[in-house]
């Protein structure tokens, strides 16, 4: 194949991620869970009903259940709603949930269709979305940006994002060793009811079987026998018969006969004598029947155990033996913990679906507690016989869902399971933050922990998650990102998956004695961890499901692995797998050929179309240990299996924007990782149409000269945020050391890093339970042209008393005149109000600079009946020490700006926007940079983008020759004349455009000072912080400098006479302080003194005395 | 505080008539203008909408072209 | 070499003159000299700009002070400003039409569509200052854009200024000067010491073709102004003799030396359209002398009588 069609497979990429957008892992998971995974929780056998524990002919059955499309009622009129209608409004974005039911009333059946129980949060972008499948201008008559990502919910008009959040996988054996060096295999279970975690733990030369019901380690054996296994030989046979096997069970097998346990009853006692909180008394069962119950229920819950069969779980737990024993005599089969393919990330729909169902299940407890009332009391004859439909709290649903969603904290009742921080606030600062919250991992693990293990980057990590953008601080490596390929799982159904194994020659593990489970050349089948029988030819069996898979008849997502040296098949199509496509190679060919690609372009087919037709397809973690492939195509050999589409996918979406980052020292591009999202630009395209609380834009963002694959994947070309700056490598001043630059003031006049601060400021007149409400209230009149700040503040307002649109204000400034009744509880005769019924409350504008009222609208919803929200735009040029970076993870701060005539210039009259000190270099090795600057200035010339794409894009040889024939430097250095003498500058200066960022931290918002201001009430010390007005500490070492100089009378005036000074009476007879001239001890005045003291110190004696501790005071005159 | 206090100076001191003079809103769908008193409720007598933007100030506002 | 003092007589060579653009050469005088020029036309040389802005309706998607920033920057023909008065010197309060000149935007899009509000749209308030407009020969300057329904209506004064105060009232879009190149080559050594395929390396080193092999295959140089100081030539030859690509310049040995020469400046100054070139020029010679004068009034009379 020719190069040219080799670099057209990259096509695929962007048709992969124009088909699934860059949050399609959370709109699939959402559509999953409202179609399928809602109808399934409320069709399973514990909630599709509701019986009566008094009515015996009572029941409700739960028939069907749908979600609308997103809707609001409102004076009993449902009209349907958009997101930003939502956004303006302080809306939730949701539409009702509609069941079908069928109960009984008095003696007849009754069937409901259509019967709204709540209201289901929706998310953007989803099946039930109004944004879904929409065109460009159908998206803006909905004032929807056609870039904005989507994938958030929006809650009381708050955009809310549900993480990603990554756990161990559920299910699954994972064997490790302990703090005590014991070998320990765990499972944790998890079904729709329980949760449970069962651990069979090696200790000494015997083995136990751990669970958190129960009080004690119970000896394998015990349960073993407990299970129904009753011989020894059976017990040897379930886990191996090979010596080693026997020769460490030896001594688990001897501990049961030394407590003389040989049959099931003595075992289930001797169970059902260790469980915690047992309820055996309470309800009247044995404890042999309870401990049969736990083992049945409770103890590995996810093995299925139907009428006390237990034949699946003895098979289970002797695997989970067998593990243990095969870790102690080799310590590498061992798992590794940080393993990505035991971990599985857990999504909105999946969340929010736990939470639905146990609300749910709240809602039908409720019911029944509701029916039972009824129903114990004795029935009336006359009147309406009773509907359960009054029963019904719609609220409890709704809310439920929409507290959860809005805090964040994730309480499941039936799991006993608190988890607080699982959404966050869309951060809206650029595109690309928002972009990259979407794409963000996070990790149960503590942050406190100080192991590295889970921090670090694991290798199987590859091309799964961004190696390089990751938080630094205490956070670091434990939230992640998604790389720009990855594709999260949804689950999928089991039964035609093992009714397809077991047709392709798998053979029912029930069918076998334990020995033959484990003869050598038979390898053991699981499904999902579950072990569903053995297959005597591995490769067949492999090569089948992988053939049907690629043929589309079973979801591409199935991933099939063989794990060699275990003797095990592992089939695996649960939810929360990390997979990525790969193009399939086979006999040293890759399947797909050029003329695909044709197709592809000429919109003839699209990603999808590869993978059904087998050319493409997904692997997950697992599977990716039984594939070789090849980084390129000049890489495939003869056992490549499958290709890369692109190695630039490994990095993730913020990532990606970095030119060359192949060339940089790795830290740095995580430090632009981070920056990248702080970066002002362009938000959206309805980007004034927004009420966020501030919005940080740039007037004149750029999109990039160097411009990545990624770039324009992710769409940052359109929605860019930075400036292509004129940039000239040199010193200048000495304003511009420690990584400052030099500005250009005709470049920032001009429009270079202007930026728009949207400020919006919410202010709502509230109705209260008695009737009275919030008003509106004329402003003040002002006469003359220096009125008092207490009037003047009022300048803006209209006769309305609100803020007049266009009318500039300052901090300080009402926007809206507002009065609140004083007495809100009481009921108060509306004619007999006074105005001293009622107290100012008006909103103030705050913010650094004088700033334009840019609109105002009033709205209402059904908490709120007036809402007014003031929206306020201010425009800032750049300043001194304000922060600039560019995509290396360099930041500096303007140390100066200059005037255009002392700027620098070359020869044809290119003069620079921005001056860099060279110093930055060497330390930091971003060579990108420096290639990014070549590019761009060959680019310059050329009139074309030039492409700096991790692992490829423009060599540096092609720009520098493109330079040289545009008449210019090989190596991007030019000569410059002095600004200021005219004088040539004495080196060659390493010049042209790079990509700057200006980022959020502007002094206009930091800068602070005071002379005199507010204190504290208790301390009666100055206030703390500038968002208070606060003062400025002189902290402890600057105190111990000043002792140690010997300021007495400086630390005195600082510490006391401008901070809290006070003058205390205190009484010389007895000691105490006093108040007023007036010792309440002494009962005189006699002997009362004035002492100067920090109030803080006569707050301390009074804290003393108020502890029964005495502090006297001694005086004596100096 | 006394801010309020001369805000009642001139008018008279009862409820109703303290009460600011009402100002016509615009729709933000229709665009047809809209008077509010303190009491309605806020919904468009052409289209049902619930938002209503500001008329801007009449007399417009001075810049510095920089 | 300017060491050497030659007897110099300053001297201004006009080498083109275009709508928008001056090429001179200025010899004769030292770099602080040609420097105190290239710095007064881009920074002090006086033109017209929309400065103040009153905006009555706006219901564009732009907000005020956007617009407002845009109209600034707008370039006004200025030739006239001399008429004019800096509004710190003008006796009115706010504005006369001694100080500003007034314009009018008042657009709206009633057909739909989109609707381009440029330049052109500026209307002059009164019949006095026609002579300052915006200098769009070139096409419309852009300054919003309109949907149907929107509209804008702004009064705006243009006054005069320096770009030492604002970059707008810059007259130049580049004033620049560069060193005459002075090219030195050592013809006997080139023809003893190089075959001719190395000396049309070295021809070819030349990233803008300074350089020309004549008849006789000896390096010639044909376009000495183009040169820009890359010293590639120099590094070529160096790399010939030594045969090393890490050659080390010895300027003075060297068989192909440029250098420049001080006190021979050719300028460049391309005008943004408010001024034409030429008056940048002769108001920047204006203005520089006029700076003396305002220093040499202040020499106390006692020393000018002594």
């Amino acid at each position: 194949m020719s190069q040219n069609s080799h670099q057209e497979q990259n096509l695929l990429i962007p048709a992969f991620l124009q088909l699934r957008g860059l949050v399609k892992q959370h709109i699939d998971s959402y559509d999953y869970f409202l179609t399928t995974d809602i109808k399934q929780i409320v069709s399973s056998p514990s909630n599709c009903c509701v019986l009566s524990d008094y009515n015996p002919d009572f029941y409700l059955k739960y028939k069907d259940i749908r979600v609308l499309m997103p809707s609001i009622e409102e004076d009993a009129v449902i009209s349907s709603i958009t997101p930003h209608e939502c956004r303006l409004r302080d809306l939730t974005y949701a539409a009702p949930i509609e069941v079908d039911i069928e109960y009984i009333k008095g003696n007849k059946i009754i069937c409901r269709s259509g019967l709204e129980i709540g209201m289901m949060p929706i998310m953007l972008g989803c099946c039930n979305c109004v944004l879904r499948n929409k065109s460009e201008e159908e998206l803006a008559k909905m004032l929807e940006c056609p870039y904005d990502p989507r994938g958030y919910f929006i809650i009381k008009g708050v955009e809310k994002v549900i993480l990603i959040q990554e756990q161990a996988s559920k299910n699954r054996i994972i064997v490790e060793i302990d703090s005590k060096n014991n070998v320990v295999a765990q499972v944790t279970s998890s079904t729709h009811e329980k949760k449970s975690r069962t651990v069979v733990q090696s200790k000494g030369s015997k083995i136990y079987m751990k669970h958190n019901t129960l009080s004690e380690d119970i000896p394998i054996a015990i349960v073993f026998k407990a299970l129904g296994v009753q011989a020894d030989q059976e017990i040897f046979q379930l886990v191996g018969t090979q010596k080693q096997y026997i020769d460490a069970l030896g001594m688990s097998l001897q501990e049961c006969s030394i407590l003389n346990i040989l049959t099931e009853k003595q075992a289930l006692r001797f169970i059902g004598s260790k469980i915690k909180n047992s309820k055996a008394a309470k309800t009247g069962r044995t404890k042999i029947e309870e401990a049969r119950d736990v083992l049945a229920t409770v103890v590995l819950s996810h093995v299925p155990c139907e009428n006390y069969d237990f034949r699946a779980k003895i098979r289970y737990l002797g695997i989970m033996v067998r593990k243990v024993i095969d870790a102690m005599n080799d310590p590498k089969k061992v798992d590794d913990r940080d393993y990505y393919g035991n971990k599985r990330l857990e999504l909105a729909g999946q969340l929010v679906g736990l939470l639905f169902e146990d609300l749910f299940k709240r809602f039908n407890s409720d019911i029944k507690k509701h029916v039972d009332k009824i129903f114990s009391k004795p029935k009336s004859s006359k009147g309406e016989p009773f509907d359960v439909i009054t029963a019904m709290n719609k609220k409890m649903i709704t809310e439920g869902l929409n507290n959860a969603i809005s805090t964040g904290n994730w309480s499941l009742k039936r799991f006993k399971m608190e988890r607080a921080g699982v959404t966050e606030v869309l951060s809206r600062l650029s595109y690309m933050s928002a972009l990259g919250m979407m794409t963000r991992i996070n990790s149960q693990f503590e942050k406190t922990r100080k192991i590295s293990g889970p921090r670090s980057l694991q290798g199987s990590q590859f091309g799964m998650i961004c190696p390089s953008d990751t938080p630094e601080g205490e956070s670091c490596g434990l939230v992640k990102t998604l790389a720009l390929t990855t594709h999260i799982t949804i689950d999928q159904p089991e039964e035609q998956i093992s009714k397809l194994a077991f047709s392709l020659g798998v053979e029912d593990a029930s069918l076998f004695s334990g020995d033959e489970l484990y003869s050598p050349g038979v390898f053991r089948v699981f499904l999902n961890g579950q072990p569903l029988g053995v297959h005597r030819d591995a490769d067949f069996l492999i090569n089948s499901l992988r053939e049907i898979r690629r043929k589309g008849k079973i979801s591409e997502f199935v991933s099939v692995v063989k794990v060699e040296e275990e003797q095990q098949i592992h089939i695996a199509c649960d939810g929360g797998r990390l997979t990525r496509p790969f193009i399939i190679i086979e006999k040293c060919k890759s399947k797909v050929e050029p003329k695909h690609i044709k197709e592809l372009t000429l919109g003839l087919r699209n990603f999808d179309d590869f993978v059904n037709e087998g050319l493409v397809e997904y692997l997950d973690v697992n599977e990716e240990n039984n594939a070789v492939i090849a980084m390129r195509h000049e890489n495939i050999s003869e056992d490549t299996t499958h290709l890369e589409i692109d190695p630039f996918t490994i990095l993730g979406c913020v990532a990606g924007l970095i030119p060359y980052p192949h060339h940089n020292q790795s830290p740095r591009n995580t430090y632009q990782c981070a920056m990248g999202k702080q970066a002002l630009g362009i938000i959206g395209y309805n980007q004034f149409l927004r009420v966020d609380t501030v919005l940080y834009l740039l007037a004149y963002s750029q999109t990039p000269m160097v411009r990545t694959k990624t770039i324009e994947i992710v769409n940052y070309d359109k929605l860019p945020a930075g400036h292509n700056a004129s940039v000239a490598v040199m010193s200048y001043s000495g304003y511009d050391i420690e990584d400052a630059i030099i500005l250009n003031k005709a470049s920032s006049e001009r429009g270079f890093g202007r930026s728009l601060i949207v400020k919006r400021q919410n202010s709502d007149l509230r109705r209260y339970n008695n009737g009275l409400s919030d008003r509106l209230v004329m402003p003040p009149v002002i006469h003359g042209d220096n009125p008092p700040p207490s009037i003047k503040k009022f300048h803006a307002l209209d006769k309305g008393g609100i803020v007049a649109v266009g009318s500039i204000v300052q901090t300080g400034d009402v926007l809206v005149n507002k009065e609140t009744p004083v007495n809100k509880v009481d009921d108060i005769e509306m004619s007999k109000l006074t105005d001293n019924d009622f107290k100012p409350s008006f909103t103030c504008f705050k913010g650094p600079n004088p700033t334009q009222v840019n609109r105002l609208f009033i709205a209402c919803n059904p908490e709120e009946p007036f809402l007014i929200k003031t929206v306020t735009i201010e425009t800032r040029p750049p300043e001194l020490g304000d922060k600039f970076s560019s995509r290396h993870g360099q930041k500096g701060v303007v140390g100066l700006i200059v005037q255009q005539e002392d700027m620098p210039f070359n020869e044809q009259g290119w003069c620079p926007d921005m001056i860099m000190n060279p110093h930055g270099f060497p330390s930091r090795m971003t060579v990108g940079k420096l290639i990014e600057l070549v590019a761009g200035k060959s680019g310059v010339f050329q009139g074309k983008f030039k492409y700096g794409t991790a692992f490829a894009g423009d060599k540096v040889i092609d720009c520098g020759e493109i330079l040289v024939k545009n008449g210019f430097n090989y190596t991007g250095k030019d000569v410059l004349m002095c600004g200021t003498s005219g004088e040539l500058v004495g080196a060659y200066i390493f010049s042209g455009p790079l990509y700057y960022q200006k980022l959020k931290h502007m002094v206009a918002d930091k800068m602070h000072a005071r002379a005199i201001g507010p204190k504290t009430a208790l301390t009666r010390q100055p206030t703390e912080g500038r968002a208070r007005e606060g003062g400025l500490r002189l902290g402890e070492m600057e105190r111990d400098c000043l002792i140690g100089y010997g300021a007495a009378s400086l630390i005195q005036e600082r510490l006391m006479y401008s901070s809290d000074v006070f003058i205390a009476s205190v009484c010389e007879s007895c000691g105490n302080l006093g108040y007023e001239q007036w010792c309440q001890f002494c009962k005189s005045r006699l002997n009362i003194v004035k002492v100067k003291m920090p109030y803080a110190c006569k707050l301390l004696f009074q804290e003393l005395q108020a502890m029964n501790i005495r502090p006297k005071l001694n005086l004596s005159s100096s | 505080m006394d801010e309020s206090l001369l805000s009642r100076q001139n008018e008279p001191s009862s409820y109703t008539v303290m009460n600011v003079k009402p100002v016509s809103y615009i729709c933000g769908w229709c665009g047809k203008e809209n008077e509010f008193k303190s009491k309605d409720e806020l919904r468009c007598i052409g289209c049902g909408y619930r938002i209503f933007y500001k008329k801007r100030l009449a007399e417009g506002m001075q810049y510095e072209a920089r | 070499m300017s060491e050497v003092y030659r007897g110099r007589a300053p001297n201004i060579e006009i080498n083109k003159i275009t709508r928008e653009k001056i090429k001179f050469t200025l010899s004769g005088v030292d770099s602080s000299v040609a420097n105190s020029l290239r710095r007064v036309m881009i920074a002090e040389v006086p033109t017209m700009a929309i400065d103040v802005v009153h905006i009555h309706t706006n219901t564009s998607s732009l907000h005020d002070e956007f617009i407002a920033h845009r109209l600034g920057l707008i370039p006004l023909i200025s030739e006239n400003q001399d008429n004019y008065d800096f509004p710190r010197d003008c006796k009115c309060t706010g504005h006369c039409e001694h100080c500003a000149v007034q314009f009018r935007l008042k657009v709206k899009n009633q057909e739909g569509g989109v609707l381009d509000v440029t330049s052109r749209d500026l209307r002059h308030l009164s019949q006095q200052g026609n002579d300052v407009r915006p200098a769009d020969s070139d096409g419309p300057i852009l300054i919003l854009k309109l949907r149907k329904n929107q509209e804008i209506d702004i009064t705006c004064n243009a006054r005069k200024g320096i770009g030492k105060e604002h970059a707008k009232w810059s007259p130049v879009a580049t004033a620049v000067f560069k060193y005459t190149p002075d090219i030195y080559l050592n013809q006997q050594r080139l023809e003893s010491q190089f075959t001719a395929e190395e000396r049309k390396e070295i021809v070819n080193s030349c990233p803008v073709g300074v350089y020309k092999l004549n008849e006789e295959s000896n390096i010639e140089v044909v376009k000495l102004n183009k040169c820009m100081f890359c010293e590639e030539c120099m590094r070529k030859g160096e790399m010939i003799i030594t045969r090393s690509a890490s050659a080390l310049l010895n300027v003075h040995d060297n068989v192909v030396r440029v250098s420049q020469l001080k006190d021979r400046f050719i300028f460049k100054v391309e005008s943004s359209g408010a001024l034409k070139p030429e008056s940048i020029v002769s108001k920047a010679f204006t203005i520089l002398t006029k700076k003396l004068d305002d220093i040499k009034q202040l020499i106390p009379p006692l020393i000018n009588t002594r």
